[in-house]
């Protein structure tokens, strides 16, 4: 007995010194495991906040809301967390948009602005920095200095063709990729990281599939719409398995941007900038004029922005006419006539300058109708007559109301201007609104030769909208829009609707438009994105085009585009075939 | 004597462990135990770690949120102390902080308050606290514009409305209004080491060490910073490094910050091991304009 007491003894010790080694064994595995998650999950999380940080940096650039930064490559000879730009053309230089992500601001080497950082030093759970791939349709060109053109048209019709991710079978997940962000995880196989200026490869991973296909890979950029890969962990990936070739190497980890995401928050950005405009414009005329009142819409389908009176939706009128706005010239001694195409179509004046003295009068009248306008000047007797008879400028002007002349030159003196229009705007009257859309065609301005033919002048068509109102876009009226807003065209993307009662010398105490649930709404933007081209379509049977003189080729829903004051709530959801965003402009 | 023989055999027989083989089973079983015990301390700090990062994110989140919802961030809460004081803290002075002038008591040297935030858990003074139940700190950078009594960060509308009357005297920045001008200033500096030459000692920018946020060192560019103290808080914070975040042992009130990995006392910034996060100004333009806050 007491031999077997002995020896349970030493077995109890034994198992004891096992089983604690065990569960030590145990414990220490499941915190490998454990920690092998929580690194994952950390290198996710990092990346998410990367997309983030750069989304915000591209939506908030000063200089063109929409713009990345060039990534940090070992160009320079490090790796210094600064741009590097590239100052040649892209064309067969792609591999200058992949790099690492820079963190510091974007004034590295041949950058030529400086702008703030990201903000964050990224790195993923190796320790390493994160790695960054940009399309070429959102970084400035220093070949030809020139700003890409950024809206929302670009996420169907880009300049380039923009990157593409795929899944690890090669299936792509997205073709409208504007920027990829990848945490290089530790080094695999031979890569070596050591000297701080290794290059992508020993970086990025690649792999191939057993079924071929060639390389996919990570590591390279030589065509606009490269190929990123969003591939699967070699930790998970046993060396019997059938679908890759052996032996497979790849820890990559990836998160991409597309236009569609960039693009949502810069309507929000561009539209922001338009609200604080005409809310500028309101203060503004509040307080020398005593009433606040906001400026008219520019018709849908004009190629001018202008202020149009009386109209109550349309586009933002970001400019503002100055007269002549076209004028043709005409050369009598080599030609009987001469034409100007007008980029505009609706007309207030047509007016004419004859320049040389010596004109035979044939009297007249204005004349305007739709096909045909002829400007006369009906005037030959007294001071304000037409006859000149001597050498000077004298303006003729056609309006609505009748042909005039400014000066008091007297003399002999004739003017026949025959305005043909391809196609007649149905008003050419200021004050004529209809509510329907009148100019989506330009317009030519013949100037016909006169007798006698030895006496040039130069004229042409305008749209002249009186100062009294105020200019919007102007400084005068505190209402100055961001360069770069223009620049990308965003007035064609942001449609504007004005209460009728809160234009020019209207009180704006009754507004009429009604949003969702909020009524009294004095005035609205609605960012129409990019045409709907492809099905369902929910109001026109057929694909959006742009420009267009039809509602329905930029709103998306029946309350959107019936043609009255009412419209969707604000936080109305986005979906395939409704792209709308609606931001109340005041109150 | 043949009987002693059996008996002496019998003794050999039931003998026990001896001496060397219990040592053994001793210096495995403790070699075992130390391996689990440092594990598990491992394990300890580890979490404290993470659970401290994942407080600061959650504040930071928290106060973007409350810049959504307000379009001002708030003040910094004042020094420890009785009562429920973990709310912002407004100045005192002429005139008197409000909401609307955004004029705070402790721009860089306050505390999350977390009352105001509605953040949980809260002590019984309304401070959240992190793993080692030390109140988290938190300051935003003392934007004035101009010739106004006002900061543009704290105030209702302060970045919306920033410098719309031309009146800053920061001549680089003075033509731009709104956001732009924000973007434009000098904000808070993180730096990855402390740029004087004294702990504690007043700095204007980060000198010669390096900006996380900007190149260059003319201009910082965040706008708050979120901070734990770290382990070390009761005895720490005399380094020169950590002395440049303001804490239980470190006066040090300006808008220069220092972030970087932990170190040992051996260490030219002396131990280091507060945890922080930060926001620069993109980031938080990205949710006022989201927010339809901005421009």
């Amino acid at each position: 007995m007491p031999v077997r007491f002995q020896k349970g003894i030493a077995l109890i010790f034994l198992v004891f010194s096992i089983s604690l080694a065990l569960l030590a064994y145990a414990f220490q595995v499941s915190n490998l495991n454990n920690l092998r998650v929580e690194q994952d999950v950390q290198t996710l999380k990092t990346l998410s906040e990367a997309k983030a940080a750069l989304l915000a940096w591209a939506v908030n650039n000063v200089n063109q809301p929409g713009l990345m930064p060039y990534p940090d490559r070992n160009g320079d000879g490090n790796y210094d967390g600064k741009s590097d730009c590239y100052t040649g053309s892209l064309t067969g230089n792609y591999d200058k948009l992949l790099g690492q992500l820079p963190w510091l601001a974007a004034d590295d080497a041949n950058c030529s602005t400086l702008v703030s950082g990201i903000g964050r030093e990224f790195k993923d759970s190796s320790g390493n920095h994160l790695w960054y791939a940009v399309s070429r349709n959102l970084v400035y060109d220093y070949s030809t200095s020139a700003y890409p053109v950024i809206n929302p048209d670009k996420i169907s019709n880009p300049t380039y063709a923009w990157l593409q991710v795929l899944d690890k079978q090669g299936v792509v997940i997205s073709s409208r990729v504007a920027a990829v962000i990848i945490a290089p995880g530790p080094p695999l196989n031979d890569q070596d990281r050591s000297g701080g200026i290794a290059d992508a490869t020993n970086y990025l991973d690649t792999f191939n599939l057993q079924s071929g296909g060639g390389a996919r890979s990570n590591r390279t950029y030589s065509m606009p719409d490269e190929d990123f890969y969003m591939g699967e962990d070699s930790q998970g990936v046993r060396s019997d398995n059938t679908v890759y070739q052996q032996p497979y190497y790849f820890n990559d980890k990836l998160v991409y941007i597309t236009i569609d995401e960039l693009m949502e928050e810069l309507e929000k950005r561009a539209a922001g900038e338009a609200r604080k405009a005409l809310q500028n414009y309101y203060l503004k005329l509040k307080a020398t004029t005593g009433t606040g009142y906001f400026p008219y819409a520019s018709a849908l389908g004009m190629t001018e922005y202008y202020q149009k009176p009386n109209q109550y939706y349309g586009f933002l009128p970001v400019e503002t006419p100055t007269q002549p706005a076209q004028t043709c010239a005409v050369n009598y001694s080599s030609a009987t006539s001469s034409t100007a195409t007008c980029s505009f179509a609706n007309i207030t004046n047509v007016e004419f300058t004859r320049t040389t003295a010596f004109v035979s009068t044939t009297g007249g009248q204005c004349v305007l109708t739709n096909s045909n306008k002829t400007c006369r000047c009906a005037v030959t007797s007294g001071s304000s007559r037409c006859n000149a008879n001597v050498s000077a400028t004298r303006r003729f002007t056609c309006t609505a109301t009748g042909c005039s002349t400014t000066g008091s030159v007297a003399g002999n003196y004739v003017f026949n201007g025959t305005f043909s229009f391809i196609t007649s705007p149905t008003s050419i009257k200021p004050n004529s609104f209809t509510g329907i859309c009148t100019g989506c065609s330009t317009n030519t301005a013949t100037c016909s030769r006169p007798s006698p033919a030895v006496y040039p002048a130069s004229g042409g068509f305008s749209y002249q909208y009186t100062s009294s109102p105020g200019a919007f876009n102007a400084s005068v009226t505190n209402s100055v829009l961001p360069s770069w807003f223009t620049f990308n065209k965003w007035q064609d993307y942001l449609f504007y609707t004005v209460s009728s009662n809160c234009t020019y010398g209207l009180q704006c105490d009754t507004p009429d438009i009604k949003v969702g649930t909020k009524s009294s709404v004095k005035a609205l933007i609605i960012s129409t994105s990019k045409a709907i081209t492809i099905p369902p379509y929910t109001i026109k049977n057929s694909a959006q085009v742009q420009p267009s003189c039809s509602i329905n080729d930029y709103l998306d829903s029946t309350e959107n585009t019936n043609n009255n004051a009412v419209f969707d709530a604000t936080n109305t959801p986005r979906n395939s075939s409704y792209n709308d965003q609606m931001f109340i402009v005041a109150p | 004597m043949s009987m002693r023989r059996n008996l002496t055999s019998k003794r050999i027989i039931f003998r026990g462990f001896t001496l060397v083989e219990m040592a053994i089973v001793l210096v495995i079983i403790g070699l075992t135990i130390g391996t689990l015990t440092a594990t598990i301390s491992a394990q300890v700090e580890h979490r404290d770690l993470s659970e401290t990062r994942n407080t600061l994110e959650n504040i930071k989140e928290s106060l973007l949120g409350y810049a959504m919802a307000n379009g001002r961030l708030p003040c910094p809460a004042q020094t420890p102390g009785t009562g429920i004081i973990g709310v912002e803290y407004f100045s005192g002075g002429s005139p008197a902080g409000t909401s609307a002038n955004g004029l705070c008591g402790q721009f860089y040297d306050g505390f999350v308050p977390a009352a105001t935030l509605g953040l949980s858990p809260a002590n019984t003074s309304g401070y959240i606290l992190d793993a080692w139940n030390n109140p988290i700190r938190y300051a935003v950078f003392d934007l004035s514009d101009g010739t106004v009594s006002k900061d543009l960060l704290t105030a209702t509308d302060g970045i919306k409305n920033a410098n719309i009357n031309g009146t800053s005297t920061d001549a680089s920045c003075s033509t731009k209004s709104g956001m732009e001008f924000v973007g434009c200033m000098s904000l808070l500096y993180v730096c990855d080491a402390s740029p004087t030459a004294a702990a504690g000692d007043v700095a204007a920018d980060c000198g010669t060490a390096t900006s996380l946020s900007r190149s260059t060192s003319s201009r910082g560019g965040v706008v708050f910073v979120v901070y734990s103290t770290g382990k070390n808080a009761a005895t720490g914070g005399t380094g020169k490094d950590e002395a440049a975040n303001p804490n239980s042992n470190s006066t040090n009130n300006d808008p220069v910050f220092v972030s970087h990995d932990p170190s040992g006392s051996g260490a030219a910034g002396g131990e280091f091991d507060d945890l922080m996060v930060w926001v620069s100004p993109n980031t938080i333009f990205a949710r006022l304009v989201q927010a339809n806050k901005l421009p």
